[in-house]
């Protein structure tokens, strides 16, 4: 397997403020198919100025207006989270992650069903962080539909494109920023129901079984898509890009995963209502919720055609007083 | 507090002068402290009415038993003509300010929103009608004001609403809006007032006054606010209009400054890092600088988010696609530089982080913040404005001259003499064939109609005057 080294820092910028978590991440991700990386990230310490109805938190002890996942330090220690954050290519339900043992194919790696997988470490291989927040009057807090997640170039595909891919040029050429497709985030919502957020399911990287060229198209649509053996959706990778496969345990078969959202709507029943604050203790109300950020490596966007990606991603807080009964 | 309390109703010994037309000034000061729709938890303040009445023929009582021509603060004097009565008072026995929160009604049914508390919008149900809860009538403090009104006289007339009346802000030169260059006391452009008949079951109409008020968002927008005079201090400054231009970090493509985030200032948290120096001009499209005690340089470039292009700096200049003002990359005695110079304003990156300042004050204290994304702007026009409340049972309802209730509007150029909507409030009658006046009692209710477009955040907290004024024919 081909190993990558001496890359450059990677660099991952996450605001957290009142209703607005921002997460601005700079990442540069390789599909699984062709190695894992260990990819640097750096943050700049940067915040966005917070209102004062919700207070957020890392910890549960240190409180503010704004939160800046640069100072996300692991439990029982002073390392920042951000410091040791690989991005490794990962599959999972968006609770459990594996890294699954690769063989390298003409153009692409083939995940090897029948190898050693292991583990994916949280705040290693992907991103995790629980929010916690409060306060003084009852809130019923959603993901926000401002959430996003968006590539850095303006121009993805044609010759102007930004951060091109060397994998094609001229008018069939392609940003690797496009990789943002393949990014994943996972939370639990106030019913106890894990969902699983697909910022970017119109993104589509076509690679043809036997074929070294990629194609780009930013604006596929819900179906499935073919891999040019004419078997349409005839393997996991070539399916509908609105939903979301994974390898589920036993590593053998891949799975699509039923609680995926590939937009953000809310209404007062909404799977994306992140917490309930109308517990009282002490003097706020509580709540908190735990997300998950990673890439799939079994989104088509997982390529190595997308090696070098960058994308931002915002996560945006809505809040709703809770009034009467409720 | 509450002012619907009912009073008998019983004349007085006095006789009054009988003319055919009286003017009746009913002048309240309300001190509304408005929150809007997209704010919570803050306590609206109303504090206090106070009454004038004028009138030959015609006279006004807030209880149905002391009748005066005038009514006002503080006096209580003796029931003679032109002299003052009974203030109106909303504040509490201990002087707190009554609170007020919006809702959206048809003068006799309300209903209280849950909203976004960071957009203001309405949080819907899965069928897309709204969360909230109905304003009960006996539940109604510190959602809208009601206040009864005796007339009495000594012939049978009807009594109207004259475009003498008016919602008017305090003071449009105080509470400057942190949104833009105008005084949130505007407000009172999504004041409502209803009048009601005695037993408050039926809505003679609803009164919107400042048909002509208008708060205007521009997409657009980048203004700076003079933090010692506080927010809004200063006027708005046009650094990139028409042009929702960002700031960006050119290596990370993160945008640190977004229409998300307008209003807030861009600012390096930590003030050991937040001292920047210049390093170079890297690129046609971006420039670099250089964060003190860290080695590490950041580049930022200008996106255009109508294009979605990085704006160009040819020869130190930022030239916006559209009606922007430039900027060239000055450097300047006292500031760590790049200056970016707009006009008569200048951009830095200063101890506080991006600021903006007047270039008169290049080398001074730091003291403006720069504010981007959208912004407000508040004037009088003609567009046209719909009407509109939410029934808990039918949705989103429209109110003109012809809905029932009926809504009439004024503006600031209607006629002084007309009849507002030409439609009676009240009709004075006896009660007994042996009365000896003429009498009337109507409830007038006061609201702010969230529906409305400038009950919105840039307005939250205003203050507005209401003088009602009435002619009976």
């Amino acid at each position: 397997m081909k190993r990558i080294s001496n890359r450059s820092a990677r660099k991952l910028i996450v605001f957290v403020n009142l209703f607005l978590i921002f997460a601005l991440m700079v990442v540069s991700v390789y599909s699984w198919f062709v190695s894992r990386l260990e990819n640097q990230v750096d943050a700049y310490d940067i915040t966005v100025a917070a209102d004062d109805a919700l207070e957020l938190s890392f910890d549960g002890v240190v409180w503010g207006g704004s939160l800046n996942l640069a100072d996300l330090k692991a439990v029982g220690g002073n390392t920042k989270v951000l410091d040791s954050m690989r991005f490794t290519e990962v599959t999972g339900d968006g609770e459990t992650f594996l890294i699954p043992q690769l063989t390298q194919q003409s153009n692409y790696a083939a995940v090897d069903t029948d190898g050693t997988w292991r583990a994916a470490t949280a705040n290693e291989d992907y991103l995790e962080f629980t929010v916690h927040m409060r306060s003084k009057n009852p809130l019923n807090v959603y993901l926000s539909a401002a959430s996003a997640a968006s590539p850095v170039a303006s121009v993805l595909t044609g010759a102007g494109c930004g951060n091109p891919s060397s994998y094609s040029t001229g008018a069939d050429a392609f940003s690797k920023d496009l990789i943002v497709g393949a990014l994943r985030v996972s939370f639990e919502n106030a019913a106890n129901s894990r969902y699983i957020w697909i910022p970017k399911p119109q993104y589509h990287l076509n690679n043809f079984v036997g074929s070294s060229s990629y194609s780009a198209d930013i604006n596929a649509t819900d179906a499935k898509y073919t891999d040019g053996t004419g078997n349409v959706g005839a393997s996991f990778f070539w399916n509908n890009p609105f939903q979301h496969y994974y390898y589920n345990n036993t590593q053998h078969t891949t799975e699509t995963y039923s609680n995926t959202l590939t937009s953000l709507t809310q209404d007062a029943s909404d799977s994306t209502q992140l917490a309930a604050l109308n517990a009282k203790v002490g003097d706020y109300y509580t709540g908190d919720v735990t997300f998950r950020i990673w890439i799939e490596g079994c989104d088509t966007e997982a390529r190595r055609a997308l090696m070098g990606g960058s994308f931002n991603l915002s996560l945006v807080f809505d809040s709703y007083a809770i009034t009467g009964n409720g | 507090m509450k002012f619907n309390d009912r009073v008998t109703r019983r004349s007085t010994g006095l006789m009054l002068a009988k003319i055919s037309i009286v003017a009746l000034v009913l002048v309240l000061v309300c001190g509304f402290s408005i929150w809007s729709w997209l704010t919570t938890f803050g306590k609206g303040k109303a504090s206090g009415i106070s009454a004038v009445a004028k009138g030959d023929g015609v006279q006004v009582s807030w209880d149905g038993v002391d009748f005066y021509n005038a009514l006002t603060a503080p006096s209580n004097e003796a029931v003679v003509e032109n002299e003052v009565g009974l203030a109106k008072a909303l504040s509490g026995a201990d002087g707190t300010p009554a609170a007020l929160k919006l809702i959206t009604g048809n003068g006799l049914h309300f209903f209280e929103p849950t909203l976004n508390l960071r957009t203001g919008a309405v949080l819907p149900t899965a069928d897309h009608q709204w969360t909230g809860t109905v304003v009960e009538e006996n539940d109604h403090a510190g959602r809208f004001i009601d206040f009864d009104l005796y007339f009495r006289g000594t012939a049978e007339k009807d009594v109207y609403l004259t475009g003498k009346s008016a919602v008017l802000p305090k003071d449009e030169t105080a509470r400057i809006s942190d949104y833009g260059a105008f005084s949130r006391d505007n407000i009172a452009s999504a004041a409502r007032v209803a009048f009601l008949n005695d037993e408050m079951t039926a809505c003679s109409f609803i009164w919107a006054p400042n048909d002509d008020g208008h708060l205007v968002r521009s997409d657009g927008f980048k203004r700076v606010a003079n933090a010692s005079s506080g927010q809004g201090g200063v006027p708005s400054v046009p650094i990139a209009d028409a042009t929702d231009c960002v700031l960006v970090d050119a290596a990370h493509g993160v945008a640190i400054s977004t229409g998300e985030n307008r209003f807030k200032a861009v600012r390096f948290s930590d003030a050991a890092k937040s001292t920047v120096e210049t390093d170079a001009v890297s690129m046609a499209e971006q420039f670099t600088v250089q964060k003190k005690g860290e080695g590490n340089t950041a580049t930022y470039k200008f996106l255009s988010r109508k294009t979605g292009q990085y704006l160009a700096i040819a020869d130190g200049n930022v030239v916006f696609n559209d009606a922007g003002s430039d900027f060239s990359l000055e450097y300047a005695q006292g500031y760590d530089g790049p200056i970016l110079l707009s006009g008569a304003y200048v951009l830095t990156f200063g101890n506080a982080g991006v600021e903006a300042a007047d270039k008169s004050l290049l080398g001074s204290v730091s003291a403006f913040t720069v504010y981007t994304g959208s912004g407000y702007t508040f004037q009088k026009d003609s567009t046209t404005q719909v009407y509109q409340y939410y029934d808990a049972s039918n949705g989103l309802q429209t109110l003109n001259a012809e809905s029932e209730p009926k809504l009439f509007t004024s503006t600031s150029t209607t006629s002084k003499t007309e009849r507002i909507g030409n439609t009676k409030i009240a009709t004075l009658t006896k009660a007994n064939a042996s009365d000896d006046y003429y009498t009337a009692h109507i409830v007038v209710r006061v609201w702010v109609e969230g529906t409305d477009r400038e009950a919105a955040l840039p307005l939250a907290d205003g203050i507005f005057n209401m003088s009602l004024c009435f002619t009976a024919i």
